[in-house]
């Protein structure tokens, strides 16, 4: 594996024996020319040898670790919804940054009841001005739906292969969490573009916290920032949505999957 | 030396060891020697350079091998590298792909702005939120107790409060209830039972947060949301009790072919 | 390969590495160097380093005319692309002022110029194969 020359033919030389044809020569004296000079092909053998040798060092996968069938690769979908719900947070995540250069989250703006606040029009802006902006903020939505599906198909999977079992009762309680996290994500950022519904989902929430005896009213002022909607409920819920919510939910999902490393896999049979 | 058919050292003769004048062949391992004409099927194209890799990581394999103080096992599954980090590539580009494929072409609906003043006539949160806004229209449940004066004990928006306390306790309260190795739903036909009652409860509460677009009665809606779950749970039971008893003939004949009794 | 006789210099070699046994005529990898008709019209056999030259290279090749030619089709047809706009100020610096059309014709000429580049040279390279690549054994299940 180095880079002293292991060819030392003469190609030239062997080309003038061969009967090739006048484009052919060319053709392949110019490919020596650019080879001699570039090296290209000798890093290429370094990556090959390399590959060769890395291959021997991989740690064991988990159906020969568990000595599963090769049967076993059509079930493999439905034990992957896990990393596919990260993999949906991580697009939610760098699509939400982007859209995050653009929106602003206040309700100034609005003369009368029912006007687009500079919340709404900075989204409007999103739509219509912004680059691939369209698209950036459907991404978003779809990657937020993909998440929350995979993690309902992710517990599904769970429960019925009996996976929570003990001792794996904490990572279940967890999970859970996680649901209910990944919910209350979807639903702050429902509310963000301060659209007619977002304002009305908003409200409902507002009127179940209210409803809840002894922390209800403390549990509205603390989400909803008071007993009606208005800027300090926006200004809440995105902060929940793009700086508390990231934090947490990120941290927990590296538990999650921490404690399913140290604690292996449940073993399917 | 003298003839060939004097027995060698090693009790072969020197026929059997006689090389045509090249350097040896690659070592094959002891049963999976491939023979002369399966050679020959890989000897062009892509299917040469695919077995020359396997030839050749065979090979640095079988070198470390030999260094190596490691005791190996049988084992059936795929190698990490590469099946499954390229399956796992596939499933993962696949799955984005999908995703930004799906954003492309049914790109989100954007409303009019909010409006205190006006209440739409009808709310809905994403699809995901349906089985709690249900939860929210329990109101036909409360019991209505006159003791207050014809108030209501507890509100209706309290009662579906409750209704999610009430779930997310149970499903936290799962792995404590359900203990053992079974895992697989054949084994557990009870659980299973259980878990399709949850599956459908979920889709039936969505139905009933959009009670709107069903033309039947409300009682009968509220009814159909409780019983059909049931309903479900019982006809699981039922088919995976039937099906036990050939899935356990397979599963241990599987089982005894994957780890033969000593 | 440290002896250098006279045949090493068309030595084939086995996915390990070690030379294959010259007077093996069954072997495909024996096959001798040089051009002739297969059964995908003309093709030459050459040593497998130089095979993996031919490869490397006009794949590699391909590749970046293939850009260079998008990237050209874009400047002719995108009036904010960089390339174009690069491409009028320094013309602009030389003295040469150019229509804008003239322009346009000239970079998609070349755009699709450099494609069609990439494509001969990436046919061509398809020519070439290495030792006991390619042309079907006449015993071989693999037509």
């Amino acid at each position: 594996m180095s880079l002293k020359k292991n060819d030392e033919m003469d190609h030239n030389a062997w080309l003038k024996t061969q009967d090739l044809t006048v484009i052919e020569t060319a053709f392949l004296t110019t490919l020596i020319w650019v080879d001699k000079r570039l090296r290209i092909v000798d890093y290429l053998e370094i990556l090959e040898t390399m590959y060769y040798r890395a291959n021997l060092q991989m740690p064991k996968s988990h159906t020969e670790q568990y000595d599963l069938d090769n049967k076993f690769w059509y079930w493999y979908p439905l034990y992957s919804l896990g990393s596919l719900s990260i993999l949906a947070y991580l697009v939610a995540a760098v699509s939400g940054a982007l859209l995050g250069f653009y929106y602003s989250p206040s309700t100034a703006g609005a003369a009368a009841q029912g006007d687009p606040t500079a919340a709404y029009d900075s989204v409007v802006l999103i739509l219509k001005d912004v680059q691939f902006g369209f698209m950036l903020r459907s991404i978003h939505s779809w990657a937020a739906q993909f998440m929350v599906a995979a993690v309902f198909l992710h517990m599904l999977r769970v429960y019925f292969t009996g996976a929570y079992k003990e001792p794996r009762e904490v990572n279940w309680i967890l999970g859970v969490i996680l649901i209910g996290l990944t919910l209350f994500f979807g639903f702050s950022g429902y509310v963000l573009p301060w659209k007619q519904l977002s304002f009305w989902a908003a409200q409902i929430g507002v009127e179940m916290a209210l409803a809840t005896p002894i922390v209800g009213e403390w549990a509205a002022q603390l989400l909803f920032g008071g007993f009606t909607l208005g800027q300090a409920t926006l200004v809440r819920m995105y902060i929940l949505h793009v700086f508390v919510l990231p934090f947490v939910v990120t941290a927990l999902i590296a538990l999650h999957v921490g404690i399913v490393w140290v604690q292996g896999i449940a073993e399917p049979h | 030396m003298t003839d060939d058919t004097t027995p060698m050292t090693d009790g072969g003769t020197d026929e059997e060891a006689r090389t045509d004048g090249g350097p040896p062949a690659t070592v094959p391992p002891d049963d999976e020697t491939p023979t002369w004409s399966e050679r020959k099927e890989h000897s062009q194209g892509l299917s040469q350079l695919t077995y020359q890799y396997f030839e050749r990581s065979r090979r640095e394999d079988e070198d470390l091998r030999a260094e190596s103080t490691y005791v190996e096992r049988d084992v059936l599954g795929f190698p990490a590298w590469p099946h499954e980090t390229i399956r796992n590539l596939a499933i993962a580009s696949f799955f984005v792909g999908i995703l930004i494929f799906i954003s492309a072409l049914m790109p989100p609906h954007f409303g009019h702005p909010a409006n205190p003043g006006s209440t739409p006539a009808i709310i809905l949160p994403d699809w995901y939120l349906y089985w709690s806004f249900g939860l929210l229209k329990l109101n036909p449940l409360n019991p209505e107790l006159a003791v207050l004066g014809g108030n209501i004990l507890i509100g209706n928006e309290f009662l579906g409060i409750i209704a999610h306390g009430i779930v997310f306790g149970v499903i936290s309260l799962v792995p404590f209830l359900n203990k053992g190795n079974a895992r697989r739903p054949v084994e557990e036909p009870f659980w299973a039972g259980v878990g399709m009652a949850g599956v459908v409860l979920s889709l039936t509460l969505a139905a009933l947060a959009i009670q709107n677009f069903f033309p039947f009665e409300l009682e009968l809606l509220v009814t159909l949301t409780f019983l059909l779950p049931v309903l479900a749970g019982v006809v699981t039971y039922a088919v995976l009790k039937t099906m036990r008893e050939g899935y356990s003939y397979d599963l241990n004949r599987r089982y005894f072919m994957l780890r033969p009794p000593k | 390969m440290s002896d250098t006789d006279e045949r090493s210099e068309f030595q084939a070699v086995d996915e390990t590495g070690d030379p294959v046994a010259v007077d093996d005529e069954e072997d495909p990898r024996n096959e001798p160097i040089g051009p002739r008709v297969g059964p995908n019209g003309r093709e030459v056999v050459v040593p497998l380093r130089l095979y993996k030259t031919v490869t490397a290279l006009s794949t590699l090749g391909a590749i970046v005319t293939y850009l260079v030619g998008f990237v050209l089709l874009d400047a002719a047809t995108l009036q904010v692309s960089v390339v174009r706009r690069l491409l009028r100020y320094l013309l602009g610096r030389v003295g040469i002022g150019i229509a804008g059309d003239v322009l346009t014709g000239a970079l998609a000429v070349a755009a699709v110029g450099s494609i069609l580049l990439g494509t001969a040279v990436y046919v061509l390279g398809t020519r070439f194969r290495a030792q006991g690549m390619g042309k079907a054994q006449e015993d071989s299940s693999e037509g």
